[in-house]
């Protein structure tokens, strides 16, 4: 019998916060992985983070069993996908391992520009797209019209596409009906050589390196040599077996067309590349799968651990993240303000907060972050071109002729009436308009061309808070443009703090620079002497703030009844001191750093 | 050796820079909290230890009528052997402070009064929304004077936003002038949610100008010292031999009880705390489980003896720490001691070097040695 024919392995891909998450667990609860009563809320998104900021930021992927109205049982490898812009990445890592993918469009929302973007890559990746439309429950539900955008927009048919509430519980069956008929089996060769692609992968602490594959050929089996083609190292697998929500379920075998997972007791984590392809030892493949292309980060800045003891356990947090996150790159850097942390690249500045957050709630380690660059290109008057990730290392202005900055084409899809604040805005942001289409009488997308240094800031947060977050954005990168930048230095007590250097559009120079002395002033306490804060261009003073010395750090009072709470405040304040980082003798808060980087 | 301290979270009404737990309350009220409390005290009862201090603290004790005070001092006596020169302090605010209710406290054994003045000037009063005005506050103090009292102490506030100059030299030096034994000088502490901080954030208020608190305070050192008091605490002054007993118990880790809702008593090396809400106080009749309960650990009270010596201008009393802990403090805190000596916060003195006490620099940034110490 062939074993493939009753699978079926998806993803379920929509703009944020049409559903996808509150969909994924119905379809568990509906084909009885969990009860309702049993459930954790969401139950793929199971990191904190993800938890409380309602994104889903790691595929998970989950196996379940349905049996169809055409009397068949159906394995099912559902596989979940991020929906923020910053994860892009994430969804086509995922759209590898599956053959269809749900799409899910909101019912009154319609489509939007991450639709769109996610139909794209699910087309790119070969993938059958089903259409489902849902939120139906709402009172601005307005299903038909939805369906009419989907075909005429995205131009795939959408007739026939469940309508479904996925809160209330409404239509879940049409949807695993419409996968069964929808997605296509997978169709790998099931004797052949092993063939199995890695889509992600985790560190455990007692198993080394765990994989999540999906076999597109062969088969593997509990003890098998097995060979990680990139690198060829070898491994004998210890367990195998399939995912269930929030555990694991040991098997023997692992067949072509299913997923599961794999340890084989991986020691070194750079052996276990997201994307590579698993093969046996005795029979190996000639060649590895596609594979994904290489992520490349977009936004760097260094992270130094507040404590410089923390060096090493940093090193060992970003070496165990980056294993199921493969857009995080760090290499180490030292500053003169921080001392020994690491060069960090990043997808957007979501990313980064996401990283920061986890390294802090998983592994217990407080950062300092410097403020966040982008890949500039100097052109020096040698002919020389210098690739530059980091300010610190900005030539001396005298031998540059030109510099350039990458610029993203994105599109933003809106209502019309928000046309003219989405307008205002980007051309505060230096964007360059390209053109505008009607996706219906009042609905538009409009297409920019925009320095990727303006977008990582606060762009998208300003989009939303402008168009009362009905505008929805995608972006990508388009190349590289001639610019007139300079770079800003912050001096703090008459010394540079290389930390909070950046470079920064000409003409925005003198705004911001003024706002982050601001701020500065307003985040770093007050010392025992007085602190100047300069932002200089060259050697110019372009901005200055002085934060006065104390007087006084004195409790007044404290009697029998309350030197408890006179204690408990003590320790904090001295919590707090050990949270700062000592500059020229200046006290700097970590805060003082983050309130930097939040400035637009 | 215990000191007895009674909480009464009433007021008239609640000053604008007040966190401590009071509120203003009806006569029916202010009743169950005197049954609750003087519930709590025989329930508490230990006469085999005695007491040498009792302080009745607030709130306003004075809101209580003769009778409800008399009812808690009698109660204590009960409950607790009080020797017979102990100090016997009660706060009371000029409002409520009659002639009447001055010589009722006589009468009931009240031995000192500590009376709330803050300021004598109008303007400042208002700031810290006093309920009296300054001919009160004289009033009241010739009322305690009237009664027979020969201890008093003012409570006076500088560092207040707005304060223009010379606003607290004048009310300091009239002070002085009307000749209580004992003055407490508080440097304003904004606390987090009260309305004063409220109007300070908002821009109805200034900012307390640190300058001139400091200002202040150096002139408060000063002037009291002319005028024979000697600065034995950093807020705390006094004529020779009129020091609270009772405050310094704090200073110097000595056992006290607690009685009334958030009072905190600490014995054997446990602090526990009443729960802060009356409601719940006098439902469980003064018995509800404490709240913060903690048994500190010698490490712990060691730390919290220096923080709390250091308070005392004479410093952390390092031969009564080794009567207690067997260690000398001297030794076990030396590379804490000595940097705190280089920062200049701290100095060596006696001849022998063995006591250890702030610097005038280190009256003025007092916490940076506490922290040393938490």
């Amino acid at each position: 019998m062939d074993r493939q024919k009753n699978i079926r392995n998806f993803c379920i891909i929509a703009h944020i916060d049409h559903g996808k998450s509150t969909l994924a667990d119905r379809i568990l609860e509906t084909t009885g992985v969990l009860t309702s009563r049993e459930m954790e809320d969401q139950v793929l998104d199971n990191m904190d983070i993800e938890r409380e900021r309602g994104i889903t930021i790691k595929a998970q992927s989950v196996r379940l069993n349905y049996k169809a109205k055409d009397g068949n049982e159906y394995v099912f490898n559902l596989i979940d996908t991020p929906g923020h812009v910053d994860f892009n990445y994430e969804v086509s890592r995922s759209l590898a391992a599956c053959e269809g993918a749900v799409l899910v469009v909101d019912a009154s929302q319609g489509v939007e520009a991450q639709t769109i973007a996610n139909v794209y890559q699910a087309i790119d990746h070969d993938l059958e797209v089903v259409p489902v439309i849902n939120k139906i429950d709402l009172p601005s539900a307005r299903p038909d019209v939805v369906k009419e955008e989907i075909e005429n927009v995205i131009g795939i048919p959408a007739m026939n596409a469940p309508l479904v509430s996925a809160k209330v519980g409404l239509g879940i069956e049409d949807v695993l009906e419409a996968v069964v008929s929808g997605v296509p089996a997978p169709s790998g060769d099931p004797d052949g050589p092993l063939k199995a692609l890695i889509f992600d992968s985790y560190y455990d602490a007692y198993r080394g390196v765990v994989i999540y594959v999906r076999i597109k050929d062969g088969s593997v089996k509990k003890g098998d040599n097995i060979k990680l083609m990139s690198t060829g190292a070898e491994y004998q697998i210890t367990e195998l077996g399939y995912l269930k929500p929030g555990f694991k379920v040991p098997s023997d075998a692992l067949y072509a067309g299913e997923v599961g997972y794999i340890a084989a007791s991986i020691k070194n984590i750079q052996d276990a590349r997201v994307g590579d392809t698993v093969t046996t030892v005795e029979n190996s493949a000639a060649e590895p799968l596609p594979g994904y292309k290489e992520v490349q980060p977009m936004v760097f800045c260094g992270m130094y651990p507040v404590d410089g003891g923390d060096y090493e356990a940093l090193r060992d947090a970003l070496g165990k993240l980056q294993l199921n996150d493969a857009a995080l790159k760090y290499e180490p850097e030292t500053s003169q303000a921080l001392g020994f942390g690491f060069r960090c690249g990043f997808l957007g500045l979501l990313h980064f907060e996401i990283v920061q957050e986890r390294l802090a709630r998983e592994y217990e380690i407080d950062l300092i972050a410097t403020t966040p660059s982008v890949i500039y290109r100097i052109h020096k008057l040698n002919g020389e071109v210098v690739v530059l990730d980091n300010p610190t290392n900005m030539p001396n202005p005298a031998e540059i002729d030109f510099m350039e900055e990458p610029v993203v084409k994105a599109s933003v899809m809106t209502p019309s009436e928000y046309v003219g604040n989405i307008m205002e805005l980007t051309s505060e942001r230096r964007g360059t308009f390209i053109n505008m289409d009607y996706i219906e009488t009042d609905r538009v997308v409009l297409t920019y061309e925009i320095p990727l240094n303006e977008v990582i800031y606060d762009y998208f947060d300003s989009l939303k808070s402008r168009t009362r977050g009905y505008a929805s954005l995608d972006y990508e990168l388009s190349g590289y443009k001639k610019s007139n930048l300079v770079k800003l230095d912050i001096y703090l007590n008459g010394e540079i703090v290389d930390a909070l250097s950046f470079i920064v559009h000409a003409d925005k120079a003198y705004a911001r620079g003024r706002k982050i002395a601001e701020k500065l002033k307003e985040t770093i306490p007050r010392q025992q002497f007085e602190v100047p804060i300069q932002a200089m261009i060259g050697g110019k003073v372009i901005a200055r703030e002085t934060i006065r010395a104390y007087r006084k750090d004195v409790l007044a009072k404290c009697y029998g009844g309350d030197i408890t709470r006179k204690k408990k405040l003590l320790e904090k304040q001295k919590e707090g001191k050990k949270r700062m980082r000592e500059f020229g003798s200046v006290e700097v808060p970590q805060e003082a750093f983050l309130s930097v980087l939040k400035l637009g | 050796m215990l000191g007895l301290y009674v909480h009464v979270p009433f007021c008239v009404k609640k000053c604008r820079y007040c966190d401590f737990v009071s509120a203003p309350s009806d006569c029916a009220e202010r009743e169950q909290y005197v049954d609750a409390v003087v519930s709590e005290i025989a329930w508490r009862s230990n006469r085999s230890r005695s007491c040498d201090t009792v302080f009745v603290g607030g709130g306003t004790p004075s809101v209580l009528t003769e009778k409800q005070l008399e009812r808690i001092a009698d109660a204590l006596r009960r409950s607790f052997d009080i020797e017979p020169g102990a100090e016997f302090t009660v706060e009371a605010n000029p409002e409520s402070l009659t002639y009447e209710k001055a010589a009722a406290l006589k009468g009931i054994g009240v031995n000192r009064l500590s009376m709330g003045f803050q300021s004598l000037s109008e303007r400042a009063l208002g700031v810290l929304g006093r309920v009296h005005n300054c001919e009160k506050a004289f009033e009241a103090f010739e009322n305690a004077r009237r009664a027979g009292f020969e201890n008093i102490n003012i409570d006076l506030m500088f560092g207040l936003p707005g304060e223009p100059e010379g606003e607290f030299e004048d009310t300091l030096k009239r002070v002085c002038e009307l000749g209580p034994e004992h003055i407490s000088a508080y440097s304003l502490i904004v606390e987090e949610g009260t309305p004063l901080a409220h109007d300070i954030s908002t821009g109805r208020l200034p900012e307390p100008d640190d300058g001139r608190d400091r200002a202040d305070y150096s002139f408060a050192r000063k002037i009291l010292e002319k005028y024979g008091y000697r600065q034995y605490e950093i807020s705390n002054f006094a004529k020779p031999g009129f020091e609270s007993k009772h405050n310094m118990r704090y200073w110097r880790q000595k056992e006290y009880l607690g009685f009334g809702p958030a009072a905190a008593s600490f014995e054997r090396g446990r602090r526990y705390s009443n729960t802060d809400d009356i409601g719940v106080y006098i439902k469980g009749c003064g018995r509800a489980e404490p709240e913060e309960d903690a048994v500190l650990s010698k490490e712990e009270l060691m730390d919290e003896y220096m923080m709390l010596g250091f308070r005392m201008t004479e410093g952390p009393d390092l031969e009564h720490f080794r009567e207690i802990y067997g260690v000398s403090a001297a030794e076990k805190y030396s590379g804490k001691l000595d940097s705190l000596e280089k920062e200049g916060l701290i100095e060596r003195y006696k001849t022998d070097l063995a006591g250890v006490r702030l610097t005038e620099k280190g009256l003025d940034f007092a916490n940076r040695v506490f922290r040393e110490f938490v």
